[in-house]
């Protein structure tokens, strides 16, 4: 392994780490950089990233946090969520994870201190998972489930006449902050906008309204026949609007709809569930926080916080970005284990 | 409550047994205050540690003057998992003398135990997982101190009312007050359709469910009409589970494919409660098991639920992975209820 200088990134390495990010796993550079932009960049709260330089200038690692907007208890906070991360192959003598846990030693120095961020969080599977758990100290928050609705199912019967729904309608960003439970994301027009304009994609906006305020917001993207709900946030007690945006979503789509939660409250779930919503295990992905803030427990966030796709991200982290286990060597006493050893 | 202070010198960890039943029982009844629904007495650890079939584990923490002070519990299931043969055990009636709490500096009795009892049984050749549902002072500890492993989230399903599912007319249905061996040769046959399943044989279910004190259990069979072989069963009772007084399904065998004797099975064990007054039904089984979503199918509803499953294995056949999507499991396996 050749030398390298750690250090907090700036504007200017976009393009360097998107380049890193290209060579680690063997993509096209412009397609990564154009979601390295959108996710760390042009996110209206920001992000926080480290990375690895070698001598040359050129990027050979790095770990990047996009900022979630949160209301915790009626208190705004800013949580992180592990977002992307790679390791030049020249650079993983000795396993991935050196070089990755230098990089996350001066994330936590830099970044993890309760002037800036109140948690860091993600979504791993079982090998990662337990990797981030014993060494790098995160706790598993929850297991997500799936939520999956077959085609041309019966929609939901509306609650009322109350709720207009809009789709990528006009005044999406100046749109005010929904109310969420006890911990949710602060969602504003501005936040939700961007969430929408996912690279590549054709995402939608869905908005309920009663009397002109906003009442719940969700955003789909229908791919390889399916219709994934990606985000979703309503008042829980507002059954109206939770039946009319459902509603909205489900009629003559054609085609299944999905969407996955880690935790949700009881109503929502159980209102997904008479719209025709099967729940299934799913990949049972974890979710975990390393939180900054102590009061932030996870068995506290296991009960009061509402994650979507959208939050958590639409894949585990290392596996999608690094293109292998971060592991190594992997836990003992399991399978990945055995094989390590045998080889 | 008066505090007392015990030193490490005072302290002897050792591995409980059956002399000490009375004395577990009672520190049983000081920490959690009595059972209304369970009496805690030697009659119940003769029960429930020293005639499981799998045998029973446990230390207990005494002080200088012989006094229990502590006790960790652990009860074996023999599981048969592709073919082979493994032990899992659950973790539970942990308990310290409420005067001995703050007695002891970080970490308390409590963590040493675990970590004796981990060290103690937690390899291989003894058990291959170890698993429960702890509650949230103890997994909180747990997690910190002992490596519990969060296995899942675990989900409830809840019904509520009587199943409009028609019963099947070549299913008969009647109440059982034994268990007989056409059990275990449901189990044998079934096993080709459960990769991980503890043995459900008649022994085992006796000392589960008949032979415990002041049984609260009823067994439900669902047999061919046609030559009677017993096709699915159900063991369930009345409970205090969510702040409800509800009926709960305890335990549920069947095989996934046999939807007639499933679908009368569950109806019957509904329209029985539903009878008594209390319309919801509780059942909890593993998110990947195909009951998961049958039970859905006939108008249960999938609610969260306190518990975290938490499991450890100890050898690389169980992997989480494995755990996660192929082992089958009830409250049967769990000593909650």
């Amino acid at each position: 392994m050749g030398h390298f200088e750690l250090r907090t990134a700036t504007d200017e390495d976009g393009a360097g780490i998107a380049d890193g990010f290209a060579r680690a796993i063997g993509s096209d550079p412009n397609q990564i950089r154009s979601h390295v932009v959108s996710a760390l960049h042009n996110n209206p709260h920001g992000s926080s990233s480290v990375v690895a330089a070698a001598p040359d200038g050129r990027i050979i690692a790095h770990l990047g946090v996009t900022h979630v907007p949160m209301l915790v208890n009626g208190e705004p906070l800013l949580f992180g969520r592990f977002h992307s991360c790679f390791v030049d192959p020249v650079y993983r003598t000795g396993g991935v994870h050196g070089l990755f846990n230098a990089l996350d030693n001066l994330f936590r120095e830099a970044f993890e201190i309760r002037e800036h961020l109140a948690a860091v969080f993600g979504q791993w599977d079982e090998m990662d998972w337990w990797y981030l758990r014993r060494a790098r100290g995160h706790d598993a928050v929850a297991t997500s489930i799936d939520l999956r609705c077959p085609a041309n199912h019966p929609v939901l019967e509306l609650g009322g006449e109350g709720i207009v729904i809009t789709q990528d309608g006009e005044g999406s960003e100046s749109a005010n902050l929904l109310k969420v439970g006890n911990c949710g994301v602060r969602h504003d027009g501005k936040l939700d906008a961007w969430r929408a304009a996912a690279p590549g994609r054709s995402d939608h906006l869905w908005q309920a309204w009663r009397a002109g305020e906003r009442t719940g917001m969700a955003i789909t993207r229908d791919i390889g026949g399916v219709r994934r709900i990606l985000d979703w946030t309503v008042e829980p007690e507002d059954t109206e609007s939770i039946r009319a945006l459902l509603h909205a979503l489900t009629v003559d789509t054609g085609v299944p709809v999905h969407t996955r939660f880690w935790t949700s409250d009881v109503p929502t779930l159980l209102l997904f569930q008479e719209a025709g919503f099967q729940v299934v295990a799913g990949p049972e992905v974890y979710l975990s926080v390393r939180p900054v803030l102590p009061h932030l427990h996870q068995l506290w966030l296991s009960e009061n916080w509402h994650v979507t796709l959208a939050d958590a991200g639409l894949h585990p982290l290392p596996r999608l970005t690094i293109g292998e286990s971060i592991v190594v060597p992997p836990s003992p006493g399991t399978w990945g284990g055995r094989q390590h050893d045998a080889e | 409550m008066t505090k007392r202070t015990v030193t490490k010198a005072e302290l002897l960890l050792r591995r409980s047994n059956p002399a000490d039943a009375s004395a577990i029982a009672d520190l049983m009844t000081t920490t959690f205050g009595g059972d209304d629904t369970q009496k805690l007495d030697a009659a119940w650890w003769r029960w429930k540690y020293g005639s499981n079939p799998a045998g029973f584990q446990g230390l207990v923490a005494q002080d200088a003057d012989g006094h229990l002070i502590g006790h960790f519990g652990g009860i074996p299931l023999s599981v048969r998992a592709d073919n082979e043969l493994f032990t899992f055990a659950q973790s539970c009636d942990t308990c310290i003398d409420p005067a001995m709490r703050r007695g002891l500096r970080n970490p308390g009795l409590f963590v040493r135990l675990a970590q004796a009892y981990t060290s103690t049984y937690g390899i291989p050749g003894v058990n291959d997982v170890m698993f429960g549902f702890p509650n949230r002072r103890a997994y909180r500890i747990g997690n910190r101190y002992s490596d519990y492993w969060m296995l899942r989230q675990q989900w409830q399903l809840v019904s509520e009312g009587e199943s409009s599912e028609p019963t099947d007319t070549s299913i008969q249905i009647h109440e059982a007050t034994s268990l007989d061996e056409d059990v275990t040769a449901l189990w044998e046959r079934l096993l080709p359709r459960y990769r991980c399943l503890t043995r459900r044989d008649a022994r085992f279910l006796r000392w589960r469910f008949l032979d415990a004190p002041d049984s609260p259990y009823r067994i439900t069979l669902a047999r061919s009409k046609t030559d009677h072989t017993l096709r699915a069963y159900a063991v369930h009772r009345l409970a205090r589970l969510n702040d409800n007084d509800v009926g709960v399904l305890v335990d549920w065998l069947c095989d996934p494919t046999d939807q007639a004797a499933a679908r009368s099975l569950q109806a019957a064990v509904r329209e029985r409660y539903t009878r008594l007054g209390r319309s919801m039904v509780v059942f909890l089984c593993s998110t990947s098991s195909p009951w998961f979503g049958a039970f859905q199918d006939w108008g249960f509803r999938v609610r969260p639920s306190h518990y975290v499953m938490t499991a450890r294995p100890f050898v690389p056949q169980l992997e989480p992975h494995f755990l996660r999507e192929h082992w089958y499991y009830t409250l049967a396996d769990f000593d909650i209820l």
